[in-house]
């Protein structure tokens, strides 16, 4: 049995698993000072199980908070399970933050945030523009500050799928997309760490600017800005929300903060390049 | 007791564990509490002490999503009780809630952090169709159930096999009773109908909080489970701190029912683990009760620590002892042997399915599936 903590902000898990290569497979993603053996004293806010429980006894891991369990997993597909089990930690058991699925960007304090169905490109596009220098806060969880209104970082590395893969590796070298694992059940999943900035600033908080809802366009080759009204951005921001109906008239007053402080922007783009050049013209 | 489990620390002694707690005791309580769904129940003791600047930013973090949870639990308990005003609309018969659902109504401080998984409502037995076919006519049917189990409700429980609500998925157990017929106890179920309390301009019924105390011992002590247990404890402390009636009429209620050795456990476990003060009549009384007071708390206070040497001989124990006292020794042998035989049949099911069902309940991942 081994035992370890990841030291995420805002969120420590501690992790107890009979996988001898879970952890080996972590160090590619996670720097030291974040990937790190059992510190007693420290505050953990998830302590999760990664093994065999007795009515699981075809796969040899399980994943479970607690007595909740979340899925099983086998030695190919550990990894992403393990990435997805610590991303329901936080989309079901908390509800401190009002946590919105989207990506989070921000570069010379012009802070953006990306909500997006899953398989609509949006992690491809934080990618990219992490790799053009901008911070990311999160890939996944938007998380908002209750007290400041703004958003609190929740760094972890950038899950990619499929095609994206291949694309980013192109752009910028093999070897940049880490930890690949094929035959998921959401097909071929890896990783892109944070960038080095990302990681160093990892607990500072951002303020909210805009919201982009990215659209590929198969025909128009023009990139197309349309401005959302208010209330659009509102319902698309609690239908992305993993807490909001939780969080009840808390949830409502911190959504309707957030939509009072930022500007919807409803992007059709048929190249990247154009989606990153307006991106870094925004005032 | 050698030494209490965390989350009774924390309620029992909450300002002497706020005071020392070290970071290793918060992460540990944080598990605790949330596996056993207590924690927006630790956030309102702290609240209400006055202690919450003591708790680090992290914990607090935690307890108020708890707190979060259980509120939304609230509207929806209040949409199915809305429901239940229409269902039960000119019914001739006491409908009176039960246990959590009747601590909320009730209005009880403590319950504002107690989160239940159903609602459970007791009608007279003779009108058990009626109350049935009411609530069918509103969505509410039974849920998937082997016919040993449906049998196993019908013959012998105190209630019908669960309800659940077609629209919202609520559950609702309808029961006649607040302990198994088969049973050799005869607890007496018409104090409840006959002392029960209406909501202001409402059809439903509450019992008085001596009652539900009463109904609370009964609950724990004549259970064969064990993993519930310090919520039931909770639950019970919580109840007597309601109890203005006095001591006396509560052991009037407990002789009423038939339940006074429940009611005997129940006092002088809470005496032990939050030194509830008894008066000089109480303990009189207690003094003179039947039963096997050593003997349980030995058993229920082995089982509240799971590392101690004779566990698992204590959980047997309190299996057995649960069982025998809801069913008999002849009864129980048939039930247990035809449940052991369905269950391994429903496990071996389980395990072949459950990859399958890891499947077809998230298509994507959890997270994205929640939405």
């Amino acid at each position: 049995m081994q035992h370890f903590e990841l030291h995420t902000y805002p969120y420590s898990f501690r992790i107890r698993t009979n996988s001898n290569v879970l952890h080996r497979r972590l160090t590619q993603l996670y720097p030291a000072e974040i990937l790190t053996s059992v510190q007693p004293e420290s505050f953990i806010d998830f302590a999760v199980d990664c093994h065999r429980r007795w009515n699981g006894w075809q796969r040899p891991y399980n994943f479970r908070l607690g007595a909740e369990h979340f899925r099983m997993a086998d030695d190919h597909d550990l990894l992403p399970c393990f990435e997805w089990g610590m991303n329901w930690c936080i989309a079901n058991f908390q509800s401190y933050y009002l946590c919105i699925h989207a990506g989070v960007l921000e570069k010379n304090g012009v802070c953006l945030i990306m909500p997006a169905p899953p398989g609509s490109g949006k992690s491809t596009l934080c990618a990219l523009l992490m790799l053009a220098g901008w911070r990311l806060l999160s890939d996944e969880h938007c998380l908002i500050d209750p007290v400041t209104g703004n958003i609190e970082p929740c760094l972890r590395p950038i899950s990619l799928k499929n095609n994206s893969i291949p694309v980013i590796n192109r752009i910028f070298g093999t070897n940049t997309v880490l930890g690949v694992s094929e035959n998921t059940f959401k097909g071929t999943v890896g990783y892109l760490p944070p960038s080095l900035s990302s990681w160093q600033r990892r607990t500072e908080q951002a303020k909210p600017c805009y919201v982009i809802f990215p659209k590929y366009q198969p025909q128009s080759s023009e990139l197309m800005v349309a401005r959302l009204p208010q209330t659009q951005v509102f319902m698309h921001l609690a239908v992305n929300s993993f807490n909001y109906q939780t969080m009840a008239a808390k949830g409502f007053a911190v959504m309707s903060g957030l939509v009072h402080q930022v500007e919807g922007l409803q992007l059709e783009y048929h190249h990247n390049h154009q989606v990153l050049a307006f991106l870094d013209s925004l005032p | 007791m050698t030494r209490l489990p965390m989350l009774l620390q924390v309620l029992s002694h909450s300002r002497e564990f706020c005071t020392h707690a070290t970071a290793a005791d918060w992460s540990a309580l944080i598990q605790h509490a949330r596996a056993a769904g207590l924690l927006a129940t630790v956030y309102q003791q702290l609240a209400a002490e006055q202690l919450l600047s003591q708790v680090p930013l992290q914990v607090q973090k935690h307890l108020l999503s708890g707190q979060h949870y259980a509120d939304k639990q609230k509207h929806s308990l209040v949409t199915e009780l809305l429901t239940l005003e229409s269902v039960f609309t000119h019914a001739p018969y006491p409908c009176v809630l039960l246990k959590g659902a009747a601590y909320r109504c009730a209005g009880f401080g403590y319950a504002r952090g107690r989160l239940f998984s159903d609602v459970d409502l007791l009608v007279p037995q003779q009108y058990l169709d009626d109350a049935s076919r009411r609530l069918a006519a509103f969505g509410y049917v039974d849920g998937e159930m082997n016919d040993y189990d449906r049998a196993y409700y019908l013959r012998w429980s105190h209630q019908l096999p669960p309800k659940y609500n077609l629209r919202t998925g609520a559950s609702l157990d309808l029961h006649h009773h607040i302990y198994p017929v088969v049973s050799a106890e005869r607890l007496k179920i018409q104090p409840f109908f006959e002392l029960s309390i209406a909501l202001e301009g409402s059809i439903l019924r509450t019992p008085p909080p001596s009652l539900m105390f009463v109904h609370a011992c009964v609950h724990l002590f004549y259970q064969e489970e064990s993993h519930k247990l310090q919520k039931d404890l909770i639950d019970l402390w919580m109840l007597f701190m309601e109890l203005q009636s006095g001591q006396a009429n509560l052991l009037q209620m407990a002789q009423q029912i038939g339940a006074e050795k429940a009611v005997s456990y129940g006092l002088l476990m809470l005496e032990r683990i939050f030194a509830i003060e008894l008066t000089a009549e109480t303990k009189s009384w207690l003094a003179v009760q039947a039963g096997h007071p050593r003997l349980v708390i030995w058993l229920l206070e082995t089982l509240l620590q799971p590392e101690h040497k004779w566990h698992s001989l204590a959980y047997l124990g309190w299996f057995l002892r649960g069982h025998l006292l809801k069913m008999g020794p002849a009864t129980l042998t048939y039930h247990l042997i035809a449940k052991s035989w369905f269950q391994f049949k429903h496990k071996k099911r389980l395990a072949k399915t459950q990859q399958q069902r890891d499947l077809d309940d998230r298509p994507a991942d959890a997270p994205a599936q929640k939405k």
